[in-house]
């Protein structure tokens, strides 16, 4: 029966294509724009690192004033980067499956071809857990190894987009760079990246762009770089990068990965018996306040989705009501038109309840058809925020959207249709045979 | 025109009018919260910065060459370069800065009125060079600009003072110049020049010497923008430097492609970057910008549905009723009042809807102000909103009512 029923329905569409094409693109603009806003919010606001979001941990320690809080609005936070005393200080635990801590910086590249003027570009510096800490894709070659972060060696992992600019996007492994007054050996080349938001740092710009080149983190040391990055601090750090290093001056990020509770609570506790012990030097005179933070907990303390992805979703969602509204009435004047054959089926047999399931199965293939054409829309509608926001952002529908995308338009399908398709089961049959 | 068959017309197809009704409703409800939306983030991007940005152009120079780790040469290299901008034809004035307003990249501190017990309050500032006034075309109300007097001489030895060193030393004085709205958040009784700030410590006094009516700190978007201290300084480093160069009128363009050339011929060893403040003031606006054009893309994506809609929805009306239209005209029913009627039905559907849709755009502003943090409505957007789909729908309607006028009389009489 269900063949039948759904052929009838084919029938029905195919009788009035014109109607047919009118009342599916009604759907399908709907479910256009309200896709499009679902996946941006689904984008912003989602993990960025499914696989292991609980498994990766954010450090933060309140080595902060102990006059005044971090925050004066949320005075129980700690601040949101740590110092280089700190980083050197518990970087020595051996508890985390893999830990890194790093910045950003800019620094000169020069380009090997002679003549083509130098450049600078975003380098994020970092140790060698970096890579499988965040299992970041190469497409050549790989990170670099522990021995390289202590000497440091002169290697570097090149993205993708700098990679093309200045070796053609060829296997540039091995090749060397100059950056600033030094040569450096190139051990990856990574595929293009875009975890949206970048969760990896909060602290510049979180929906902003993965840094180009990727450099040992003990480079800005031998090279007396400082951070380009965000930095705070409570008390004055005399001037000169050395003073930097010794100062309470807050400016690098620390993340560890704990694959287990048993790992979480070991390092929860080394972190506080460091605090403890650097209470009796002096420092951290606030209460002790460290925290390790999931990725989702950490997103979400950084208050990262834009209240604009929200309101805009709002939006997308009404204007999908207002699209079907519409077409009820559009349906209503379609399946009413077709009242006498309907009287027909109803003098035949056709109890009421088939005739509402009829109808009602009609309007679900239309649909069908909707979300589907709603689906290419909703690529447009993202290619166009896409360029509205200057590619920074990683808009992709994948398969959960696909299932949203399809609930959504059957269920607008059946918003539009219950109503006509009551209306048209509740017709008197005697009344339309007499009017042929 | 009589109101009453009208009414008890439209009683018998309920169901088709409610539709309408609901759909204006919703329609009003989105549209006018989309309106909101749009002016609270226009208005945001249309305050005056108090700077010339039309005409100042950002230079930044960026060195490569070792020979700029000695401060010495970065120093030299940044006197010239302010030297030669300011000798280039069709430059009204040029200042170095250590961060560009308007860029969302700045620094900020803490600063109370001296010698008050309250907590030090986000002072956003700039480091520059003498010349900054008339680089930024800021209008300076109060005091007087700083003088070559005002610069502390250069000090060389200090390479790595350490936090202890700078502790014991005597505190830092400065001349500052500040904005108005600063001003009146250190010293509300507005009478801040000549007095002081300090930090927190004690370590860092200011004397305010000037005062700006108003200018944009590196935040223009946020609630504090108008905040800014100037500090007169080296605001170079052995990294760069970052200078800010206005230009006679007209001259813009021209200097735009000429500076890169120009400080390269001075010094070869950095590279040299020119954008215009008005390009970074469109990068730090470009998120908003996006945003309000979504909203009015949708909100005009919406009135279209909305209007097609109504079209559908009065043409079905108009065929179902062909019969009852003939049957007026043969009584004597001319055109024009037939099409009074029929808009008459509209007016009345259509009013019923906005009525209902006030109601849901307050609902919908509070559900989004929760939610979103999106700012309350006030009436002249909903007004707005009324009058735009009143109009629309009057439109709307307008072609399948004047179809309706072409009914014949003879209808009335036909039995198919």
């Amino acid at each position: 029966m269900l063949v039948y029923q759904l052929r009838l329905a084919w029938l029905s569409l195919r009788r009035n294509p014109i109607l047919s094409v009118l009342i599916v693109s009604g759907i399908g603009l709907g479910i256009g724009v309200a896709m499009t806003f679902v996946t941006a919010f689904y984008v912003v606001s989602g993990d960025p690192i499914p696989h292991k979001s609980d498994r990766l941990f954010y450090v933060q320690l309140d080595s902060w004033d102990p006059q005044r809080p971090w925050d004066d609005d949320r005075p129980s936070e700690p601040p949101s980067q740590i110092t280089y005393l700190d980083m050197v200080g518990i970087m020595r635990s051996d508890i985390p499956t893999y830990q890194g801590a790093m910045h950003k910086t800019y620094l000169t590249v020069h380009p090997p071809e002679e003549g083509v003027r130098p450049f600078r570009e975003t380098v994020r510096m970092c140790f060698g857990d970096f890579f499988p800490m965040f299992d970041v894709p190469f497409r050549y070659g790989s990170g670099w190894r522990d021995e390289e972060d202590d000497g440091p060696g002169a290697v570097i992992v090149l993205g993708d987009a700098v990679n093309r600019k200045l070796f053609g996007g060829e296997n540039s492994v091995g090749r060397t760079l100059r950056i600033e007054d030094r040569e450096f050996r190139v051990v990856g080349v990574l595929e293009r990246w875009r975890p949206t938001p970048k969760f990896y740092d909060t602290q510049n710009d979180e929906f902003g762009p993965v840094e180009e080149i990727f450099m040992p983190f003990r480079w800005g040391q031998e090279m007396q770089i400082g951070t380009s990055g965000n930095t705070s601090s409570w008390r004055s750090a005399g001037s000169g990068y050395e003073a930097l290093l010794r100062s309470e001056t807050v400016w690098i990020q620390m993340w560890v990965q704990l694959d287990t509770a048993e790992q979480k609570r070991e390092y929860q506790a080394f972190l506080d018996a460091y605090v403890t012990e650097q209470k009796a030097a002096g420092r951290f005179q606030r209460p002790l306040n460290n925290r390790l933070r999931d990725v989702t907990e950490w997103l979400e303390a950084e208050e990262v989705m834009p209240d604009e992805a929200r309101s805009l979703l709002t939006i997308a969602l009404l204007f999908l009501l207002v699209c079907s509204v519409n077409l009820i009435g559009i349906l209503l004047g379609k399946f009413l038109a077709r009242a006498p054959e309907i009287g027909v089926r109803r003098a035949l047999g056709a109890s009421r309840r088939w005739v509402f399931v009829q109808h009602l199965i009609e309007c679900e293939v239309i649909g069908v058809a909707g979300g589907l054409l709603g689906l290419v829309l909703a690529v447009g509608g993202l290619e166009l925020l896409d360029r509205l926001y200057d590619s920074q952002l990683n808009f992709r529908l994948d398969m959960n959207m696909f299932w949203v995308a399809l609930a959504l338009a059957l269920l607008s399908a059946m918003i539009a249709g219950v109503y006509p398709a009551w209306r048209i089961c509740r017709i008197v049959p005697g009344y339309y045979l007499k009017l042929q | 025109m009589q109101i009453g068959p009208i009414f008890r017309a439209m009683f018998r197809h309920k169901g088709r009018f409610w539709l309408i009704a609901v759909e204006v409703a919703l329609t009003l409800a989105i549209i006018s919260n989309c309106l909101n939306m749009v002016l609270v983030e226009r208005q945001k991007m249309n305050r005056p910065t108090g700077i010339d940005e039309d005409n100042i152009l950002v230079v930044y120079s960026e060195p490569f060459d070792k020979a700029f780790e000695d401060k010495i040469y970065a120093r030299a290299s940044y006197d010239n370069d302010l030297r030669a901008l300011r000798g280039m034809p069709g430059v009204h004035a040029a200042a170095g800065m250590h961060a560009i307003p308007l860029s969302g990249g700045g620094s900020a501190t803490g600063r109370r009125p001296r010698g008050s017990e309250i907590d030090t309050l986000s002072a956003p500032y700039f480091i520059v060079s003498e010349g900054v006034i008339a680089a930024l075309g800021v209008e300076l109300v109060e005091g007087r600009d700083f003088t070559a007097a005002d610069f502390p001489t250069p000090d060389d030895d200090e390479a790595s003072a350490t936090a202890e060193d700078e502790a014991a030393a005597e505190p830092d004085l400065s001349n500052v110049i500040v904005t108005r709205e600063f001003a009146e958040l250190m010293y509300p009784d507005g009478d801040a020049l000549g007095k002081t700030i300090e930090n927190r410590n004690g370590d860092s006094i200011d004397t305010i010497i000037g005062v700006i009516e108003r200018m944009h700190n590196s935040w223009p978007l946020a609630s504090f923008a108008e905040r800014v201290v100037l500090y007169p300084g080296e605001p170079w480093s052995e990294r760069g430097a970052r200078y800010v160069v206005r230009a006679e009128p007209g001259m813009l363009g021209e200097l735009y492609t000429t500076i890169e050339d120009e400080l390269i011929r001075q010094d070869e060893g950095r590279l040299i970057r020119v954008e215009t403040l008005a390009e970074v003031k469109g990068d730090t606006y470009s998120g908003t910008h996006a945003v309000t054009k979504m909203l009015g893309g949708l909100s005009v994506l919406l009135i279209l549905v909305t209007s097609l809609g109504i079209i559908g929805l009065t043409s079905f009306s108009v065929t179902q009723r062909t019969r009852e239209i003939g049957t007026r005209r043969a009584l004597g029913a001319t055109r024009t009042s037939i099409l009074g009627y029929f808009l008459v039905e509209n007016w009345i559907v259509t009013g019923v809807g906005l009525v209902v849709g006030v109601g849901l755009t307050y609902g919908l502003n509070f559900v989004l102000a929760q939610w979103a943090e999106v700012q309350r409505i006030e009436i002249p957007q909903v007004a707005v909103g009324v009058l735009t789909i009143w109009l629309a729908g009057l439109a709307a309607a307008l072609a399948p009512a004047i179809r309706g006028t072409t009914v014949q009389p003879v209808t009335a009489t036909r039995n198919v």
